[in-house]
């Protein structure tokens, strides 16, 4: 195997793979990312079996063969060489590494040993917007579930929603507390997702890294995977397999008192309630009467914070308890100027959503104080 | 007077015997439910009254006892189940010594009826401290009913030292269910006042019952176990790397379907999750070794928790090796995903787990001799310490320094965990967990008197627990919903969930109830209401608290300190350790030989 290659293609190449190789893991190999000479290409290979990423790039190939290298050592050394062109040469197992008159050589694994990834060649992809996708996953994944238990929550559900009218992808993240709903512009109905697929948290963080705002985007199922195509990258995410709880359940059936807020001020007074104490949280009691709204931090000991806005309101006075950090999450991905939030009463879930269009919503239950 | 030597009473020489095997009611529970399996019974009923402190019934449908032999059973050494002392090494039945009745009967008061199937009329036995008071032929169903009373009456010294009734229930569960997890084909029902508490109906085999008795989250995050090696069959289900509990007593081993505690065999399951759980954390397990009965020794001790096995490193190093493979396993299996096994030249085994200088040292730790006796020091040295920590919640105000951060200057963080403080008398490390741990529990203290604020769940959360961690919980419902975790028994074997303490908010609910309920099963009678409070508060606090190698930013460790300074007894957390530690500039200056 013998092969010239850009270093910052290859450094980049290689950086991609750090996130999904295991770093806890009893199979050494899966420390490893699997290169491949082909013809004008070098194919870089990174799975933790879960997750599997495999990206072309362009390099002139003397000699085609495989072998396979840690990923992280092999990132180390790249970083530490200077120069444009690396030589990339492999005897037995070991790889010899040179640029301009530096010479590394670092031992591998034997490729067969290397979990080889399904093959994906009937699959049918659908088109969609880089764009699109990320926009999905910024508006939900902050409210995944942190806990790796509870598999159908520590990533989002992912589903066709398309109507009669319109072709949507519809994404959910909730972690008990609070429940975000985004949807996304589709060309086409997305057949094998009608039901929802639960896409894994770690699956979901490649997914946002290595999709470009700018590409498009060929999205398919094969199995129990989700598989993203662009022009270089191949991205397999095997699916969660549980059930994700019925979402529309939990969305209130009756709205609670409809109050519109301008973003940005709203926004900063929040940032400014969220005072940093130890107990890391920061709750919020929003006070509503006619004209305007008061907010009044709870942490009474880190003392007295207290801020009124002018609103448009004219209903009867009404307080209500939130983390805020809840809020500042929610309305921090909505993209207007106004938001339109739905205020619960009692202990019932209040609602987060863009005043001017129905592409996100999120619920939040309140403190009881 | 000169001293004779006497040979002891009878009725003496029971009541130390009793000592040895009826040490609570648990003990009274696993022999006369262990007799009931020996008897070949297919449905066995336990009625506990307070526990199992007032009284225990145990009613089963098994073979009954022949009205000749009743008062036999009561004798020491009178069994039906061996005749000779090589017999020992060959017995099947849970029972042998011939000692569980006559011990019981020695420190209780025993009320026996029972009748052969084949026989028309039964008996009623009526034993009290050691006495046979009644023995007459009765009427009764076919079977054996056996209600022990007055228990330990006439040894209050043993009495004194009884837990509290909630956790003597548990611990009598704790014995029903390990008995229950290998009889899949007997039916078990357990009633505590008359409510019950317990029931495992017939079961397939016996992955239904584990599945049943474990529960979903245990079967839902199980990897089966199995190997047959030097005569030694190992089978069972170990938990995945991502279920883990705060103790090791969701490990279950047994040994010819005797439940068994053994540190070895322990030690051999921790040491293949060593490196892939969190340390102080604990897999669940069901192991079941069949050995032939030579090779173990089950007559240690007459509780027979414990068995010497013959060679105890083959043992070891079977499980480990096992339990390891199991765990690498289940990274194959994930995902579509095929492994390619196609030996290649020179090469005779799989693989996969071939040895590569350094990037499978990781693995090898789980085999290497050498490493496992590294693993064993750590691990022994990790004990020690813990073992070391008192558990002193609350204590400690007043008698200890108070930390104050006047004229101190915040240097940075060290390993992720000690904060550094320099001041004109030398410098000071905060370990920040031990110092959030006070904070947070004094708060939690503070909030349980006052009002609190409390996040409602949009999911509730159905946490499963056993039916003795259930039987703990129940009575401690209130109090917790006063620090604004609002939990309700949710079936027989679950709770849910519905608001937690906000100023717990990155807790799992999950999590925090397997740790209260750890917390309760410590607990006994000697400790009043209000510490019992504050040690589930303290076991709150440590799971909110910030963790060791967390990196803080500065204002989170103003926050810390602002914090740390208001809260009375700063010095230690709640678990007694420290929270400072500090070096004055003369110890400093001693250690450079500057004076
Ligand atoms: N539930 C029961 N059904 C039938 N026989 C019983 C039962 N309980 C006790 N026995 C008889 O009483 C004898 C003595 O019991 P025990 O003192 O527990 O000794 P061991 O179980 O060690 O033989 C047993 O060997 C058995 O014959
Ligand atoms: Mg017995």
């Amino acid at each position: 195997m013998e092969i010239k290659i850009n270093r910052n293609t290859f450094l980049d190449g290689i950086q991609k793979t750090l996130g999904i190789v295991e770093k806890k893991t009893t199979m050494p190999i899966l420390n490893n990312i699997l290169l491949t000479g082909e013809v004008g290409k070098l194919k870089i290979v990174a799975t933790d079996r879960e997750i599997s990423l495999i990206s072309y790039y362009d390099a002139e190939v003397a000699e085609k063969g495989e072998i396979t290298l840690s990923a992280k050592k092999l990132y180390e050394m790249v970083r530490e060489i200077q120069g444009e062109v690396i030589n990339f040469t492999k005897i037995n197992n070991i790889v010899k590494i040179s640029c301009q008159r530096a010479v590394y050589k670092i031992p591998g694994l034997p490729a067969d040993d290397f979990p080889s990834i399904s093959d994906d060649s009937d699959v049918k992809f659908y088109n969609i917007s880089g764009s699109v996708i990320k926009d999905l996953i910024t508006k939900t994944s902050f409210a995944m579930a942190t806990d790796e238990m509870r598999k159908n929550l520590n990533g989002v559900l992912l589903e066709d929603g398309s109507d009669g009218n319109n072709c949507f992808f519809r994404m959910v993240a909730t972690d008990g507390h609070r429940l975000a709903l985004a949807k996304g512009e589709a060309s086409e109905i997305f057949q094998e997702i009608t039901k929802g697929v639960i896409v894994p948290r770690k699956g979901l963080m490649e997914i946002k890294k290595i999709i470009d705002e700018n590409e498009n985007v060929g999205i398919g199922m094969h199995k129990n995977m989700l598989i993203l195509r662009t022009e270089n990258t191949v991205l397999k995410v095997s699916l969660v397999d549980a059930d994700y709880p019925d979402y529309k359940r939990v969305i209130p059936a009756e709205k609670g008192i409809g109050v519109v807020l301008e973003k940005e001020p709203f926004l900063h007074a929040l940032k400014r309630m969220n005072v940093v104490s130890s107990e890391r949280y920061s709750g919020v009691i929003l006070s509503f009467s006619t004209g305007k709204m008061t907010l009044n931090s709870t942490n009474l000991d880190v003392g007295e914070a207290m801020e009124e806005i002018d609103i448009k309101y004219s209903g009867d006075d009404l307080d209500v308890g939130f983390n805020v950090n809840y809020l500042i999450d929610a309305i921090s991905v909505i993209n207007g100027d106004s938001i339109l939030f739905e205020v619960g009463q009692g202990l019932k879930p209040s609602v987060i959503k863009p005043a001017d269009n129905d592409n996100f919503l999120c619920i939040i239950m309140p403190l009881k104080i | 007077m000169p001293n004779h030597i006497v040979v002891l009473s009878e009725e003496i020489a029971n009541k130390i015997a009793a000592g040895e095997v009826v040490e609570r009611p648990a003990s009274i529970v696993k022999e006369l439910v262990e007799n009931a399996i020996d008897a070949g019974a297919g449905d066995i009923r336990v009625e506990l009254e307070k526990g199992g402190t007032a009284s225990i019934a145990v009613i089963d449908n098994g073979s009954g006892i022949d009205h000749e032999d009743v008062a036999f059973a009561f004798e020491r050494h009178a069994t039906s189940k061996i005749r000779s002392f090589e017999d020992i090494y060959r017995v099947t039945s849970l029972g042998f010594r011939g000692e569980a009745l006559p011990s019981i009967a020695s420190v209780a008061r025993v009320e026996l009826l029972t009748r052969r199937p084949e026989d028309l009329s039964g008996t009623r036995a009526v034993v009290e401290g050691g006495v046979i008071k009644e023995i007459a032929p009765a009427g009764c169903s076919a079977g054996t009913q056996i209600r022990v009373t007055k228990i330990l009456e006439n040894v209050p010294a043993r009495r004194k030292f009884l837990k509290t009734e909630s956790t003597e229930q548990s611990l009598c569960l704790d014995v029903i269910v390990r008995l229950a997890l290998v009889h899949p084909e007997i039916r078990f029902k357990v009633t505590a006042a008359g409510r019950e508490i317990f029931s495992a109906p017939e079961a397939k085999d016996i992955s239904a019952r584990i599945a049943f008795v474990m529960g979903a989250d245990f079967s839902d995050h199980a990897l089966s176990v199995a190997a047959d090696q030097e005569g030694v069959a190992l089978s069972g289900f170990v938990s995945r790397p991502e279920f883990t509990r705060s103790n090791s007593k969701s490990i279950f081993l047994f040994v010819n379907k005797r439940f068994i505690r053994d540190s070895g065999v322990s030690h051999a399951i921790l040491s293949a999750y060593r490196r892939i759980i969190e340390p102080r954390r604990f897999p669940a397990a069901v192991l079941f070794m069949e050995i032939s009965p030579g090779d173990v020794d089950v007559n240690v001790h007459p509780a027979k928790m414990e068995v010497r096995f013959k060679d105890s490193r083959a043992v070891h190093d079977l499980v480990s090796k096992t339990v390891a493979g199991s765990l690498a396993c289940r990274e194959t299996a994930a995902g579509g995903f095929v492994y390619r096994l196609a030996p290649r030249e020179g090469q005779t085994f799989s693989p996969v787990f071939r040895k590569d200088r350094d990037a499978s040292a990781d693995f090898a730790g789980l085999y290497s001799r050498r490493n496992l006796e590294q693993a064993i020091s750590q691990d022994l040295l990790s004990r020690s310490q813990v073992a070391e920590a008192p558990v002193t919640a609350g204590s400690g105000y007043g008698d200890k320094q108070q930390i104050t951060f006047n004229n101190y200057q915040y240097l940075g963080q060290f390993a992720g965990t000690y904060l550094i403080f320099a001041g004109g008398n030398g410098f000071m490390l905060i370990d920040q967990h031990a110092a959030h741990e006070r904070i947070l529990f004094e708060k939690l203290k503070k909030s349980s008197a006052e009002k609190v604020a409390s996040q409602s769940l949009l999911l509730p959360e159905v946490v499963s627990l056993s039916p003795g961690e259930l039987a703990l919980f129940s009575g401690c419902i209130d109090f917790l919903q006063e620090i604004g975790l609002a939990v309700e028994i949710f079936g027989r074997d679950a709770v849910v969930v519905k608001a937690l303490p906000a100023i717990l908010p990155q807790t799992e609910s999950r999590e925090i109830i397997s740790d209260i309920v750890d917390e309760l099963a410590e607990q006994n009678k000697i400790s009043d209401l209000k510490e019992r409070k504050e040690k589930i508060l303290a076991a709150l606090a440590c799971r909110a608290a910030v963790k060791a190698n967390h990196v803080l930013t500065a204002e989170e460790v103003m926050a810390l300190c602002r914090d740390l300074a208001e809260t009375p007894g700063n010095a230690t957390c709640p678990h007694g350790r420290p929270v400072i530690v500090n070096f004055s500039v003369s110890e400093i200056e001693r250690m450079f030989k500057r004076k």
